[in-house]
């Protein structure tokens, strides 16, 4: 190797990547919020006049609570007089305590109460929401319950009565990372230390390792996959009157078709719609062009592989990374129509490049599984048609993430896509890093994807002369 | 060089070469799908040393091709074993590498790099790639526009600027114009005569006499003779009267 001192190099670079991730990332790799679940509301309580005491306990599932949302009812007037809310921990010491005018509360809304001071510790720990009120009869509000569950209990006066208050408590979840990062890292150097010691090691007694192989490969054959790139990006719109423009035109247009379809049609009261259309777009027309053209890789270049010895999976990596460059391209308009939407662009942007990379694999992966499948059964272009077709369907591009109902939402939850696409909209819509058990999702689906579609490609790849 | 150990290549051969998925089942179900062992040839063993020109004659179907892309790498043989001492250059039909839509210079740098050069080298060649071609100007437009005759110079100049350790030549090439074609075979001959280590295929027996030290005649599965090639072209011709 030329460089004099490439553990170094390595090692800043990984730091670097380190301390951008800690500074994009920020609070979200820390902690989440969790909200605890609340039973759908089956009415309204008496109405909270002077006197009366409400009381519920419940149990912290988070380490800190932070607040609590409450749904009111106001009977549709205008109320007057104070509602005293208390949190008490289990000896009855109040924790937080909050004075609402009852003329403030907002009828059937949830009634967000921030408190003053964050209440630690507060794992697995009972606690009592207790709420008074100094409102004259006839100008009171009151509060929504439900009786669905029977297992909870809640007191009007101290009178036990099966159900719950319709409240939700809200505190942080720490994650282990979080509290852990500098140290993740340091441990990680010392790893990238380790296998390179060992890398260099195995190369002094002349063995391969992975790394060293990947090397030789790039240095061997850089040239001619740039050539092949090249080729493919030059020709794509060679004899188009507005050529590459249309990198940009195509994701943007069909934007604009599917939005005066969902918003105006359908009406889908998605927040930020254009944006959650466009990234949902952009990325599925690159998975579905990338493997569209990665399958027909190693059929399309036949008089190559049957005279030419070049590894053969530089067919289907070289489709995809041509098509990526068309992808790169595309975040152009999306960034554009971000800006143009009034969503403000936070440093959350810089972990976009993450997802993109994940979905590359990803589509590296798919493209020499189904290249494969396309050598020994022709029927694979024609099945991929409709495969992904059902899966653009089965990806939300175009309808909210909620729409699907809860015992199919395993189709969301198994679909890689899916994951990419919501990497990508929590940091352009929300402008926050996803949570950590995203990175780790988008990561470890493309990896088993690349490696099964290598491993399959690498089995047959030796029969591929005899059947194309 | 080139040294091969009783190496054999075998095909499974099923009755219809089946293509589909649908095909597959249906012949599954009914209980067609069987597989012929189709034999190519067994244990061929021969050395090759540096700068010899190798002739391989047969019948068509002998298994000429085949053992030519053992030795390129593109098959893998079904038992035997094959080691190379040097950079193997195919000469390729004529301009499978190309892209219609690309121009002539874009085509040599891509075809180049199919045919294992780099780029420092196509960048010291380019100029005598295209003066070989005697292309002009024409070098820089889409090779869609291109003649036959100049797509086939073209491929020509690009396949043979390369001073390969060994060359594999599936058939003689001359191509073009009268003009071309005298200038493509010296070529040929130049390459050849260069230290070149040269395996050819080729049904004019002459040209293999005049050209090659050693010829190899494949018949019935199997080598039947590897000798000087005098002595085999006399054998073959016996063989055909």
């Amino acid at each position: 190797m030329k460089t004099n001192w490439p553990l170094l190099k390595i090692s800043c670079i990984y730091l670097l990547c380190a301390v951008l991730f800690y500074f994009a990332g920020d609070d979200q790799l820390k902690y989440k919020y969790d909200t605890s679940p609340m039973d759908s509301q089956t009415g309204i309580l008496d109405e909270l006049s002077e006197g009366i005491i409400l009381s519920q306990s419940f149990k912290s599932k988070t380490e800190t609570l932070d607040a609590i949302d409450i749904k009111f009812a106001t009977y549709g007037r205008k109320n007057s007089g104070n509602l005293y809310l208390y949190i008490l921990d289990s000896n009855d010491t109040p924790m937080a305590q909050q004075t609402i005018f009852a003329g403030d509360l907002v009828d059937g809304e949830l009634y967000r109460w921030n408190f003053s001071s964050i209440i630690d510790n507060a794992k697995n720990k009972d606690f009592q929401l207790v709420i008074k009120s100094s409102c004259r009869p006839g100008q009171s509000p009151s509060v929504y319950y439900s009786s669905l569950n029977s297992e909870t209990n809640y007191t009007v006066n101290g009178e036990i009565r099966t159900g719950s208050l319709s409240f939700s408590h809200i505190g942080k979840e720490y994650f282990f990372l979080g509290d852990y990062y500098w140290q993740s890292v340091f441990i990680g150097l010392i790893l990238i230390t380790f296998y390179y010691i060992w890398f260099l090691y195995r190369n002094k007694i002349g063995k391969r390792t992975l790394v060293s192989w990947i090397f030789t490969v790039w240095k061997k054959y850089d040239f001619l996959i740039k050539q092949l790139v090249s080729r493919d990006f030059k020709t794509k719109y060679k004899r188009s009157v507005l050529g590459y423009l249309w990198s940009f035109l195509n994701p943007l247009l069909t934007m604009a078709v599917q939005y005066i379809v969902f918003s105006t049609i359908f009406r889908s009261g998605i927040e930020n719609f254009p944006v959650y259309l466009l990234s949902g777009i952009i990325i599925f027309n690159f998975f579905q062009e990338s493997v569209g053209q990665g399958l027909l890789a190693i059929v399309a270049n036949a008089s190559l592989i049957t005279k030419v010895y070049m590894p053969k999976y530089i067919y289907p990596v070289t489709k995809v990374v041509s098509c990526s460059i068309n992808l790169f391209i595309s975040i152009i308009p999306l960034l554009m129509v971000t800006i143009l939407t009034g969503t403000p662009i936070t440093k959350a942007i810089i972990l976009v490049p993450y997802a993109l990379l994940c979905l590359l694999v990803f589509c590296i992966g798919m493209s020499m599984l189904l290249s494969t499948a396309m050598v020994f059964f022709r029927d694979t272009q024609y099945l991929w048609g409709i495969i992904s077709l059902a899966w653009m369907y089965a990806t939300p591009l175009f309808y909210p993430e909620n729409i699907i109902p809860a015992h199919f939402r395993f189709i969301q939850t198994l679909n890689p896509i899916y994951h990419y696409v919501r990497f990508v909209r929590v940091i352009l819509i929300n402008g926050v890093s996803p949570e950590p058990k995203a990175y780790l999702v988008c990561g470890a689906s493309a990896l088993l994807m690349c490696v099964i579609g290598g491993f399959v490609f690498k089995r047959h790849q030796d029969k591929f002369v005899l059947f194309v | 060089m080139i040294k091969v150990e009783h190496i054999s290549m075998k095909f499974n051969v099923a009755n219809d070469k089946i293509m589909s998925l649908k095909e597959t089942i249906v012949a599954l179900l009914s209980g067609r799908l069987k597989y012929e062992q189709f034999t190519v040839f067994e244990d061929v063993s021969f050395n090759i040393e540096k700068g010899e020109v190798v002739g391989i004659v047969g019948k068509n179907g002998a298994g000429k091709s085949t053992l030519l892309k053992i030795i390129s790498g593109v098959l893998k043989p079904t038992a035997g074993n094959v080691s190379i001492g040097g950079n193997v250059v195919p000469m390729l039909e004529l301009g499978s590498g190309f892209d219609m839509e690309l121009t002539g210079q874009e085509n040599i740098f891509l075809n180049g790099a199919i045919l294992g050069y780099s780029k420092e080298f196509l960048l010291k060649k380019y100029d005598e790639i295209v003066a070989f071609s005697e292309l002009g100007d024409f070098i820089y437009m889409p090779i869609r526009n291109y003649s036959s005759g100049m797509l086939a110079r073209l491929a020509f100049s690009i396949a043979t600027v390369v001073k390969p350790e060994i060359l594999i030549v599936d058939e003689i090439l001359s191509v073009g114009d009268a003009g071309f074609q005298a200038k493509s075979l010296n070529r040929m001959m130049e390459l050849m005569s260069g230290g070149t280590t040269v395996l050819f295929v080729s049904h004019d027996l002459q040209q293999i006499e005049d050209m090659c030290d050693r010829v190899l005649w494949l018949e019935n599965h199997k080598m039947r003779m590897y000798d000087n090639a005098k002595v085999v072209c006399k054998a073959y011709k016996e063989y055909w009267l």
